[in-house]
């Protein structure tokens, strides 16, 4: 008896932990959203106040990066409002729970089918734009999205096809392809290191950026590459240190959570390890990884620009620069929708026709660079959804008392 | 003899389910009674709502002068109660000596001198005090029980089938040590299917059927009685 | 992810004694604080078959409590007091605010279903966990906090190690710090005072009693409600210290911290035996020292995967854990 209850409420437990951490064991979508269809091309009046709708994990694993990406929004909507009152927008949020799937579907359903959104900013995963880019097509919203950058949104790699369907997904970040050409060429042309560990958190965009790197550096003649993987949740690295050798030069790390890379950084110096911490876009966080002697990969922000030091002044101190993109992704459709509304009305058919051309000049998105969208694809790593022109990543170093340092 | 403990017009129910209907039962200073019946007749219950665990829907529990009806075991055992429940009820994977602390919870520490009372009642529970008390036999846990009951030096001894699963002479032995109990003067109600030996030993009886009182009176007189005798001394 | 065996053997030799003594630190740490959470969840489950699945976020509650004291103190930055008052008293914080939350937990939530269905006071448990995880989200709005820098675990900057990750002795070469010492010591102390209160004192003998039989415990004048209150306050107190135990020791408070790691304290204290004192211990050390191994030796992504695959080892051969109660006859 005490066998059989101990089974079975082991069972109502791992039934309620799947629950809870939403793995996406039934990804059954509500029912199809009846009418949405219509709405594409459906004219909405505009008055001087619009709706866009915004996708991002405000609660869950990764609730700390999510709710930067929220702040950013919101910091654009209070300037953007000041500067253009005949075209104020308004943002509808939707939390999406990364990685939970059921919640991002149920965002993307309840988006669909709210008439007086006309622009969507978001989803913040690549596994979850590509788990619910379908539902949006089919209500004629396009995803922009500020840090989803999984290669395959954007273009087919050897088998695999684009995961998404054209003209309806755009990013304002580089994508994976691109960072880690650009993090593997740093590392063997300038660094000239060759004995690289890399260590993943499982989630698709680690995994992504973890693999390229990979790849590249292998490619290449007397590299020693080693690789391990660590799930989002773990914060003791202890043993997963121990693993890595000692004449180990650069440990890379793509990660998408800086206080985890910070940790790691304590935890290995605490180890006696002398390698070189390099991390992603992820971990770029002036004030929380702070490891002197570290790199890592973001695009070429002005930290001194005004915008950037009036975002800093009203958020103590910190930057939050993972959020940028999407300040980049809510001016897009700002302006997309600006330009939509002249006569008053607007469909959604017409805000993404304004995206899919819209031309954002550098000083205003923030990122180092302007923001256009490649119709074609361009080189190995870009498609059509992805920036052209100079659109990249730059290499920062960590200094002295956690100062960034932008070196490549 | 001022009552020690009386009930009056006690009706307890299970849900819906009626166990006591308009029971009186009485109780003096240093009187031993018993309470008599078969399966089903509501006894435990009865003792049950003596110690509190369960409440009367109507009716009266008064215990040393004071109405107890609402209060909780706790109260009840600090004025005085204690039970040694049915089927004993020890405390397994404790010692001996750790169970009979347990009857002298409520007093803070248990002293010396309760330990020496009961062991000198018990011997046989010196030699066992640091056993487990599962690993005891039958008989032994009883005495255990009985003990952990006396740690207090109640007013009132209530004892729920002390015959249940022994063997004849365990039996007698635990009802003498009872009788030996009440003439140091503690007033003892016990709830017993055995009317023969319970009779034998106590001042007054009452017999419960389904949850009435139908018989009650000295224990002579209920071991003459004609329905009972038919019934419980099979003759 | 395949598991070639060569390649771990490979590993095992490349690391060494070493390693092998690195990897069994890091288990014996983790695994006593994993120790500590479990004796919570077995001591309740001893004493009302509950399994308290908000005990987990009283070890988070216990945590931030001791970033609390430390923040109020000046932080990590530059604390006004002296290392050793400060981290008794974020102790302190951390574990008298967990206990009194564990006891206003039973009251509300649990006690008021003691007559109902088993299933009733289990659903109410998780309604708590998630009330508190999520209390701590709207109240943290997700940041994660860190204690170990600064003036108790080092420069966050040069990774220069401050006083609590100053090597305390070493073994095999490989060092064992102050907080690591620090951490299990402290867990020791803790359980060793708890097998002294649960044998020797009244109100420990009480608790064994009511575990035991709980009518009969109250039936000898034992006021059961307020020893249940005491089990709960004993067993959150010591999920608070091994919050703040965690929060020295790597750094990182966050409002889901106390899923996982609840869970596998519950692994712990079921693989160990479910209501057996020493079973969590012993749980909470296999437990650790398992995650540890399969990290180092088989690779950082199996290390959850290996507890729980523990868990299931013992359900299928030995469901009753290792200290398991074999049914005692009640008498």
């Amino acid at each position: 008896m005490k066998k059989l209850s101990i089974v079975a409420m082991l069972g109502v437990l791992a039934v309620l932990a799947t629950a809870a951490t939403g793995a996406s064991s039934a990804t059954n979508a509500l029912q199809a959203p009846t009418g949405s269809a219509g709405l594409a091309n459906a004219l909405v009046t505009c008055g001087t106040t619009r709706t866009i709708g915004i996708a991002y994990p405000a609660t869950g694993p990764a609730a700390s990066i999510g709710q930067q990406q929220f702040r950013w929004a919101q910091f654009f909507q209070t300037r953007w409002n000041k500067a253009h009152p005949k075209d104020k927008v308004k943002f509808v949020q939707g939390d999406t729970k990364l990685p939970d799937t059921a919640a991002a579907l149920a965002v993307a359903h309840q988006f669909a089918s709210n008439s007086s959104i006309l622009g969507l900013v978001g989803p913040a995963g690549s596994q979850e734009v590509q788990d619910t880019v379908a539902v949006f097509k089919s209500a004629g919203l396009a995803v922009v999205s500020g840090s989803a950058t999984r290669v395959l949104l954007t273009r087919s790699v050897g088998g695999d096809q684009r995961e998404t369907p054209a003209g309806y997904f755009f990013r304002t970040v580089p994508n994976d392809g691109q960072q880690g050409d650009r993090v593997a060429s740093y590392i063997a042309s300038k660094l000239k290191k060759k004995r690289v560990y890399i260590i993943d958190d499982q989630e698709s965009y680690s995994q992504g950026l973890a693999d390229q790197v990979e790849s590249n550096l292998k490619a290449k003649s007397g590299y020693t590459v080693g690789r391990d993987h660590v799930a989002q949740t773990v914060s003791d690295f202890s043993s997963v240190i121990t693993r890595i050798p000692s004449n180990t030069q650069i440990v890379y790390i793509p990660w998408q959570l800086p206080p985890k890379a910070q940790l790691f950084y304590t935890q290995l110096r605490a180890a006696g390890k002398t390698a070189t911490v390099f991390g992603s876009d992820g971990t770029f966080a002036p004030g929380t990884f702070t490891g002197a002697g570290s790199y890592v990969s973001a695009f070429p922000v002005d930290f001194n620009s005004k915008e950037i030091k009036a975002y800093r002044a009203a958020h103590g101190g910190q930057d939050e620069a993972f959020g940028l993109p999407t300040y980049s992704a809510a001016i897009v459709n700002a302006m997309a929708i600006m330009k939509a509304c002249k006569n008053g009305t607007a469909s959604r058919a017409e805000v993404r026709t304004n995206v899919k051309n819209i031309k954002v000049p550098k000083a205003a998105s923030l990122l180092g660079f302007p923001v256009q969208f490649l119709s074609k694809n361009k080189g190995k790593q870009q498609g059509p959804g992805d920036m052209g022109g100079t659109a990249d990543f730059a290499i920062f170093k960590i200094g002295a008392g956690g100062k960034y340092t932008r070196v490549g | 003899m001022p009552m020690l403990l009386r009930l009056s017009g006690v009706n307890t129910y299970y849900g819906q389910i009626h166990i006591l209907t308009d029971v009186d039962l009485e109780v003096a200073e240093g009187e031993l009674v018993c309470l008599l019946g078969g399966n089903a007749s509501g006894k435990s219950t009865t003792l049950k709502t003596v110690i509190g665990i369960v409440e009367p829907r109507t009716g009266t529990v008064e215990f040393a002068g004071e109405d107890v009806t609402g209060k909780n075991t706790s109260y009840r055992i600090k004025q005085g109660m204690a039970i040694v429940p049915e089927n004993r009820r020890l405390f397994a994977p404790m010692t001996v000596r750790e169970n009979l602390e347990m009857g002298a919870y409520l007093l803070g520490r248990a002293k010396k001198e309760d330990f020496e009372r009961v062991y000198s009642l018990f011997p046989l529970l010196h030699e066992r005090r640091n056993q487990l008390a599962g690993t005891l036999s039958g008989g032994e846990q009883q005495m255990v029980a009985m003990g952990r009951a006396l740690m207090s030096q109640p007013k009132l001894l209530l004892m729920d089938e002390p015959s249940m699963g022994l063997a004849p002479i365990l039996v007698e032995r635990n009802f003498e040590i009872i009788k030996q109990v009440h003439e140091a003067g503690v007033a003892v109600l016990v709830v017993e299917q055995n009317a023969n030996i319970s009779l034998s030993i106590a001042d007054r009886g009452y017999v419960l059927q389904t949850g009435r009182v139908v018989l009650t009176g000295p224990a002579k007189d209920l071991l003459e009685h004609e329905d009972l005798k038919k019934a419980y001394l099979g003759r | 992810m395949h598991l070639p065996l060569l390649n771990i053997i490979d590993t095992v030799r490349q690391l060494g004694w070493g390693g092998a003594f690195e990897l069994l630190r890091n288990g014996i740490v983790l695994g006593s604080v994993y120790a500590l959470i479990a004796l919570g969840y077995t001591m309740v489950y001893g004493i009302l078959k509950l399994l308290n699945f908000a005990h987990g976020d009283i070890y988070m509650v216990g945590a931030f409590l001791g970033y609390g004291v430390l923040s109020i103190l000046g932080g990590p930055l530059a604390p006004t007091i002296a290392m050793v008052p400060l981290i008794l008293l974020m102790f302190l914080g951390g574990m008298l605010g967990s206990g009194v939350l564990g006891v206003v937990v039973e009251r509300f939530a649990y006690r008021p279903l003691r007559n109902a269905p088993r299933i009733a006071p289990l659903i109410s448990a998780l309604g708590v966990s998630f009330f508190l995880a999520n209390s701590a989200l709207l109240l943290t709005h997700g940041e994660r906090f860190n204690y170990a820098m600064y003036q108790l675990g080092g420069d966050p900057n040069t990774g220069l190690p401050g006083p609590l990750n100053q090597p305390a002795f070493s073994v095999a070469g490989r060092p064992v710090t102050v907080v690591q010492v620090l951490v299990v010591s402290t867990s020791i102390a803790l359980m060793i005072a708890l097998t002294l209160l649960v044998s020797r004192t009244r109100l420990g003998k009480a608790m064994r009693a009511t575990s035991y039989d709980r009518e009969a415990a109250s039936m000898m004048g034992i006021d059961t409600d307020r020893v249940i209150a005491s089990t709960f306050f004993i067993g959150s107190v010591l999920a608070g210290a091994a919050g703040v135990m965690f929060g020295l020791y790597i750094g990182e408070t966050y409002y889901l911290m106390g899923f996982l790691a609840g869970l596998k304290a519950f692994t712990a204290a079921v693989v160990g035996g479910i209501g057996s004192i020493p079973g969590a211990m012993v749980g909470g050390l296999l437990i650790g020292v398992t995650e540890a191994y399969a990290a180092g030796y088989v690779g950082g992504q199996w290390s959850d995967v290996a507890v729980f695959g523990i868990l299931i080892l013992f359900m299928l051969l030995r469901p009753s854990g290792l200290f398991g109660a074999k049914t005692i006859q009640k008498v």
